[in-house]
């Protein structure tokens, strides 16, 4: 159903493009001074990874369903987009974009990231509708994007929480000149339609509803950035919750009960919040940012992140590194039930579930990014994640023997077209 | 002994013409009917960079590259905010894909750039000084 369903979005897309391009042509070549009516553009990394610590699978999101460990894989890292713009007039532009990545399903399959009616009235505002691309955070809305990057990806303590790519609705961007600056307002308004790998199947965030605003200061080489979000979650979580909710509802205890209803996701909300200041003049880039995801539901730790990235151009090539920091906060919910018979196996599976987003960790990255020819970019990143054994969000199929330390290599390939 | 140091003076001069003419300035041009008399560098940085694309008479303005691999693109960027061509085109990735704005328009060669200024009011582009002709209206030098 799903992958049908992704098809027809494709077909659609792809009907759509060629409609556009036809019929744009012909005014393009009418109108020589104008910009191109019509433009097809691409974005791609060909990356390969590996860690040093085979007892855990590093994963780049939560939106991957396994990660790599110690033998080189291109999985996390690579993808490929397709993008078309259609500018309409000077105020009117549709854009379709669609990308091929590791996704929750365990393949590439390519899904419509952005197909968006874009209505510029005046400098000052912007108006965008259909599906968008999320900026939660500052920069999320670019991390497939590894040519916009200096890093090989986005920094996974920070970033890789970050459960959406996109949502089916529309936003507001007000742009007004103050002091020497710009300020920027953007609100945002809509339903989440993407899936989440859980266990051995799908966190389903289609029809969460999904709101936010950030206030955005830019002046000279300086950008700071406020932003506050929040989801409404639709469904529960699936199997162990699931199954685990149910197992305390039977039990007939009162303490069960409510532990069962403090693990339910459907019909709480996620809130995020962050803070971000960029520099970028010169051969300069710093990038520092933190953030605060907080669960109503018990069944996902609230976590605060923290980052840093700072890179200095010398020549075609561009040295970096970085620092991170991840720690979520334990959850505290008793079953009330004896650690005896049914119940201790309750017990155990509860404590399992409630780890399972347990994060806590430091990451020291190094790297190079060399432009060595028009719009490619080689990269080479090292990082070092030590953690506790316990911080195990970021991780797949660790093993008893997982410590939370490991080191990871990567080499990418960045382009655009 | 003018007659003897002459010859050589004028080989010396035309030696040095290639990196006089490279440390020229570059200067960014208005159609003059814009109703703007001089942008500021953050003005010239909003519109470039696509933060916010609108000259101080209120007139939108219509951002003009030249052509990719002209020198004075290099030029430009390199004296307005410090980046190489590349630094810009990550930048522009990052706005693009993301679905947000889009980069100026690319003129194929110099005199197209300046035909779309001279034919439209909030259209800005720049040349090297000495390629400015009396249509343009000089808003803006990034001097060496």
């Amino acid at each position: 159903m799903m992958i049908k369903k992704c098809g027809d979005f494709l077909r659609a897309s792809a009907c759509l493009v060629a409609l556009l391009s036809a019929s744009t042509i012909a005014a393009a070549q009418d109108d020589e001074a104008g910009p191109a009516a019509f433009s097809l553009r691409g974005f791609g990394t060909a990356a390969l990874a590996r860690s040093t610590n085979g007892q855990a699978e590093v994963a780049r999101d939560l939106q991957q369903p396994r990660g790599v460990s110690d033998h080189w894989s291109g999985k996390i890292d690579s993808n490929l987009g397709v993008q078309a713009n259609y500018l309409a007039s000077e105020k009117i532009e549709a854009v379709l974009q669609t990308v091929s990545r590791y996704n929750y399903k365990g393949n590439f399959s390519p899904e419509l990231t952005e197909a968006l009616l874009k209505f510029d009235p005046n400098p000052f505002l912007s108006l965008r509708g259909g599906r968008v691309s999320t900026d939660f955070f500052m920069h999320g809305d670019s991390r497939l994007i590894g040519y916009s990057q200096l890093a090989v990806r986005p920094n996974m303590d920070f970033y890789s929480s970050l459960a959406v790519s996109y949502l089916d609705g529309g936003d507001v961007q007000v742009t007004v000149p103050v002091g020497e600056g710009l300020l920027r307002g953007k609100g945002y308004y809509g339903f989440l339609a993407e899936k989440l790998p859980f266990a051995d199947g799908n966190l389903n965030l289609r029809g969460s509803r999904a709101s936010g605003a950030y206030l955005d200061y830019q002046q000279g080489a300086w950008q700071w950035r406020g932003g506050l979000a929040r989801i409404s979650f639709k469904h529960s979580m699936p199997a162990p919750v699931g199954s685990l909710q149910s197992a305390l509802i039977e039990s007939g205890v009162s303490s069960a009960q409510q532990a069962a209803s403090d693990l339910e996701l459907q019909g709480t909300d996620a809130r995020y919040y962050s803070l971000g200041v960029v520099y970028d003049r010169g051969p300069l880039l710093v990038q520092m940012m933190l953030g605060r995801l907080s669960y109503e539901s018990e069944a996902i730790q609230d976590q605060n992140s923290g980052m840093f990235l700072a890179g200095y151009r010398i020549g075609e090539i561009k040295p970096f590194v970085g620092y991170s920091r991840t720690k979520s906060d334990a959850s505290h919910v008793a079953s009330g039930l004896p650690n005896t018979g049914s119940g201790a196996q309750i017990n155990a599976e509860l404590a399992s579930v409630l780890a399972e987003s347990h994060a806590d960790q430091h990451t020291y990255s190094i790297g190079l990014r060399w432009d060595f020819r028009r719009d490619m970019a080689f990269k080479f990143q090292a990082d070092a994640i030590r953690g506790k054994s316990d911080s195990i969000y970021n991780f797949r199929q660790e093993t008893s023997r997982w410590n939370g330390k490991t080191n990871v290599f990567t080499l990418a390939l960045d382009f655009v077209f | 002994m003018m007659r003897r140091f002459l010859p050589r003076l004028i080989v010396l001069l035309a030696m040095l013409m290639p990196a006089l003419a490279h440390a020229e300035s570059i200067v960014v041009v208005a159609n003059p009917a814009a109703g703007v008399d001089a942008l500021s560098r953050n003005d010239v940085i909003n519109i470039f960079l696509g933060s916010f694309r609108q000259l101080p008479s209120g007139v939108a303005a219509l951002p003009i590259d030249l052509p990719p691999g002209h020198p004075a693109r290099a030029e430009f960027y390199r004296l307005l905010v410090g980046k190489n061509q590349a630094e810009i085109n990550t930048y522009w990735a990052r706005l693009i894909f993301s679905g947000k704005t889009r980069p100026p328009i690319q003129a194929e060669r110099v005199e197209d750039a300046v035909s779309m200024v001279q034919g439209s009011v909030g259209a800005i582009t720049y040349l090297e000084r000495s390629k400015v002709s009396g249509k343009l209206k000089i808003v803006f030098e990034l001097a060496q």
